[in-house]
């Protein structure tokens, strides 16, 4: 049992964390609930020894404590983190065992013991993985997997996972809750941090709330709903409801782009897809289905093995060519494909102009000025255009990605993803905004496996199932079940 | 939860998005250059000082134009670096141009013909480079390592190993007008022309983004392969005018002369604040380190120090600017990262 009494952390300019008391029970998943910047990444922090509190006291079992790092392993604290860590070049089984390799009894350790461990750890988690394939040739989602196979271990005393289905299809977040169920069994306290509230519903027994940094609510699980979760995180109702958001189509106008017998690799086998503009089209399907490579073929940056992706009329678009005709490319990996982290924010979101016209001149100020114009219209936060737009949340990041396209008018915009760790209010803002442009006679793809989202912004919605169109559903129709009986039928 | 220094302040109204005051870009450009500012008039108070010479008209002078060649290639390795390339072949390239520069005049070539062909051909050398790292995808590191050594083989061979003298070629370079070497007001263009397309065109936007991030680089439509190949052409065309200038300063085609030279370009733009990891810096920082290192070299010899301690110095130096950096930089991402 980990107790976190009367905790408060303040870092320089800003109070993290105020008197908060929470308990992780053995054998109960805890889930810990908040929007970015509520604290839920302090208080982990803190329960981990990462951080020290400034104030309050930490007991393990009823004994205080002064936590370290390597105190919490050696407690058996583990933490599933939302940051991806894997070593790229290194195989599944190095990674699996990470930091701590077998060893015989010579002490010794070899590649047939950490591949053996490895499975053995893999299987524990139901995830089937080539334990000798290098992490780079692994999708997002797997190495989520891989991830989760390093953290689980029944010995664990407490296993705390921050948002850790953020990039999974439904039917890789029930393998992941049929995991945390049975780690549950074994008596583990996990801590659970989810921006999906259902999520919370189905698997969490208690709860806890934190807004600005203070504990406003918690208790059973049983006791709560889905609105009495958003109404304490934000002390006011946000809605992300189709009625509220999607607001009618349009006609749909001509065709944006046309895919005709595309092939790609074995990843695609043979699609057909037409996309107009005034229409938003959700491309559903799980890792592997080919929804991603089809993102990747839409927006140029990927060429067919076979078949014909027509991009505005004109077949056989490079990335850049495509990018020059306004065809906007909003990654799911923000961080490593989408921004320059350490560039100020008005470069960041004037990336595309600025290769649309390498010949022109520049002037900071000026491109300070445009940002901040831009950035009002979006309802962006932050207190400086100029500053690294590493330091903005996901939702403030997200948004200046999106002001990118907009400054050159791009008129097919394809999202991956595109509410990926975005705290609810940004996400019911991007939504809005993406149904906005679409009125506007757009044409919008977004690759997403978020119910909820699919909801909110989908005119027509795709599912794609092994490299294959697996059928076509109005947005008005596409209930979860309707989408998981497509995708899942074989 | 907006920024590294801003409190989040509970239903504040909407963050004014502009400061008042200095973009915290141009903080971070004054950060590297204090420092090397400081060393430099520190250096110049405390050798004048000992020695009154050091600070007369004729000695700074002659501190400039000898070296325009390194502050020459600068400029052409801090755009490589800001672009996340580099360029080590450029001491052997300039010992080639300048042996070609020799053979040329000797041979009767008009100076036009001889400047051109050497900026030419060094340019189209860059070109190879940068088609090399851009399509071939070889590590820049490796392939001008070995365009290192072809070139100062290449030019030993054409040398026949000793130097080729050229007393009236080449002239120019050490003319003066105005009282100012024209080698040192190439350098001068070519600094103001570098800061220029850096700093103030897109193209400059370009490389940036391709040295911070190439991967979304590519994504948001910049040409990454023609940056890339632009940015060694250009580089390349600069060690040819360098070479040029290297055989008119010392009045020989030296198949030697440029040994080494590699390494104190890369020192000189690190030391600007240039980062091997791209994505950073500036022209007037190289300008700055290129500074620091002429003064370090020169004042040491003012203060009878024997030469040998030069490299020691300029090391330790080198090692304390890019520590102090970089220590500051993970303070930076830190403070990032606790308020995100």
């Amino acid at each position: 049992m980990i107790e976190l009494q009367n905790v408060s952390r303040s870092f320089p300019g800003a109070r993290a964390l105020t008197d908060v008391s929470v308990t992780f029970r053995p054998g109960r998943v805890h889930a810990l609930v908040g929007e970015n910047g509520a604290g839920k990444s302090t208080l982990i922090k803190v329960a981990s020894g990462v951080l020290q509190p400034d104030s309050g006291e930490i007991r393990v079992d009823g004994r205080p404590v002064r936590l370290t790092p390597r105190d919490a392993r050696e407690l058996q604290i583990r933490v599933l983190h939302q940051e991806r860590q894997v070593a790229l070049t290194r195989s599944v089984a190095d990674n699996v065992v990470l930091g701590e390799a077998p060893r015989n009894r010579f002490g010794l350790s070899g590649q047939w013991l950490v591949e053996r461990e490895a499975r053995r750890r893999l299987q524990r988690v139901g995830v089937e993985l080539d334990v000798r394939a290098p992490v780079a040739t692994l999708s997002v989602a797997q190495r989520q997997l891989l991830e989760l196979a390093r953290a689980v271990t029944f010995e664990a005393r407490c296993l705390i996972m921050d948002e850790p289905t953020a990039s999974l299809h439904p039917e890789e977040i029930e393998q992941l809750f049929e995991v945390v169920r049975r780690v549950r069994e074994h008596g583990v306290g996990v801590v659970y941090i989810s921006h999906h509230l259902s999520e919370v519903i189905a698997l969490a027994d208690d709860y806890t709330v934190l807004r600005d940094g203070r504990r406003v609510g918690g208790g059973l699980v049983a006791d709560t709903t889905t609105d009495g979760l958003v109404a304490q995180m934000f002390g006011s109702e946000v809605s992300l409801r189709r009625e509220d958001i999607h607001g009618g189509g349009t006609r749909p106008g001509d065709v944006a782009a046309r895919l005709r017998g595309v092939h790609f690799g074995r990843r695609l086998k043979g699609v057909d897809l037409d996309l107009r503009f005034g229409e938003t089209v959700v491309i559903n399907g799980p890792v592997g289905s080919g929804a991603a490579e089809l993102g990747r073929l839409l927006s140029g940056a990927a060429r067919p093995t076979a078949g014909v992706v027509e991009l505005m009329g004109e077949p056989g678009s490079t990335r850049r060519r495509a990018a020059m005709r306004g065809v906007a490319l909003i990654p799911a990996d923000r961080k490593r494909e989408g921004l320059l982290l350490d560039r100020p924010i008005h470069e960041n979101s004037e990336l595309a102009g600025d290769a649309a016209h390498p010949m022109t001149w520049y002037s900071a100020a000026r491109a300070a000025d445009r940002c901040r114009r831009g950035g009002r219209a979006l309802g962006l936060k932050a207190a400086d255009v100029r500053l690294p737009v590493r330091g903005l949340s996901g939702g403030n990041q997200q948004k200046v990605l999106i002001d990118r396209w907009l400054r050159v008018d791009a008129r097919v915009l394809v999202l991956d993803e595109p509410t990926v760790g975005i705290d609810i209010p940004s996400k019911a803002e991007i939504y809005r905004q993406l149904r906005a442009l679409t009125r506007a006679g757009a044409a919008v793809v977004v690759l997403s496996t978020e119910y909820q989202e699919i909801r909110c912004v989908a005119d027509r919605v795709i599912v794609m199932r092994d490299g294959v169109v697996a059928g076509e559903i109005p947005g008005v129709d596409a209930t979860e079940q309707a989408l998981f009986a497509l995708g899942a039928r074989s | 939860m907006t920024t590294t220094d801003v409190p989040p302040e509970v239903g504040a109204a909407t963050p004014p998005l502009q400061r008042r005051g200095l973009s915290p870009l141009m903080r971070e450009h004054l950060r590297v250059y204090a420092p090397l500012v400081l060393i430099v008039v520190a250096l110049g108070v405390v050798t004048t000082a000992y020695n009154p010479a050091f600070l007369s008209g004729a000695n700074i002078g002659r501190l400039l134009a000898a070296n325009a060649v390194l502050g020459v290639l600068v400029v052409g390795q801090t755009l490589l670096l800001v672009g996340g390339q580099l360029d080590l072949s450029v001491g052997s390239l300039v010992s080639v141009a300048g042996v070609v520069t020799a053979s040329f005049v000797l041979h009767g070539l008009p100076t036009v013909v001889v400047v051109a062909v050497c900026l030419v051909a060094g340019a189209l050398i860059g070109l190879c480079w940068g088609l090399i790292v851009a399509y071939l995808k070889v590590p820049p590191f490796i392939l001008t390592l070995g365009g290192l050594a072809v070139f100062a083989s290449l030019a030993l061979t054409l040398a026949a190993s000793t130097p080729i003298p050229m007393p009236t070629g080449m002239t120019w370079v050490r003319a003066e007008v105005l009282g100012v070497r024209v080698g040192v007001i190439v350098w001068a263009l070519v600094i103001v022309l570098g800061a220029l397309l850096l700093h103030f065109t897109r193209f400059g936007r370009n490389v940036y983004a391709v040295g911070a991030n190439e991967e979304a680089a590519f994504l948001a439509g910049v040409p990454t392969a023609r940056i890339k190949m632009a940015l060694y052409s250009v580089n390349g065309l600069l060690a040819g005018l360098a070479g040029v200038m290297f055989a008119g300063r010392v009045g020989a085609g030296d198949p030697r002369g440029g040994v080494g030279l590699e390494l104190t370009v890369v020192a000189a733009a690190v030391l600007g604040g240039a980062s091997l990891a791209g994505g950073r810096g500036s022209i007037v920082g190289g300008v700055l380190g290129v500074l620091v290192v002429a003064m370090v070299t020169d004042s040491l010899s003012f203060l009878d120090v024997p030469d040998t301690y030069n490299q020691l110095v300029l090391g330790v130096i080198l090692i304390g600017a890019v520590a102090v950096t970089a220590t500051s930089e993970i303070r930076r991402i830190r403070a990032a990262r606790r308020t995100g």
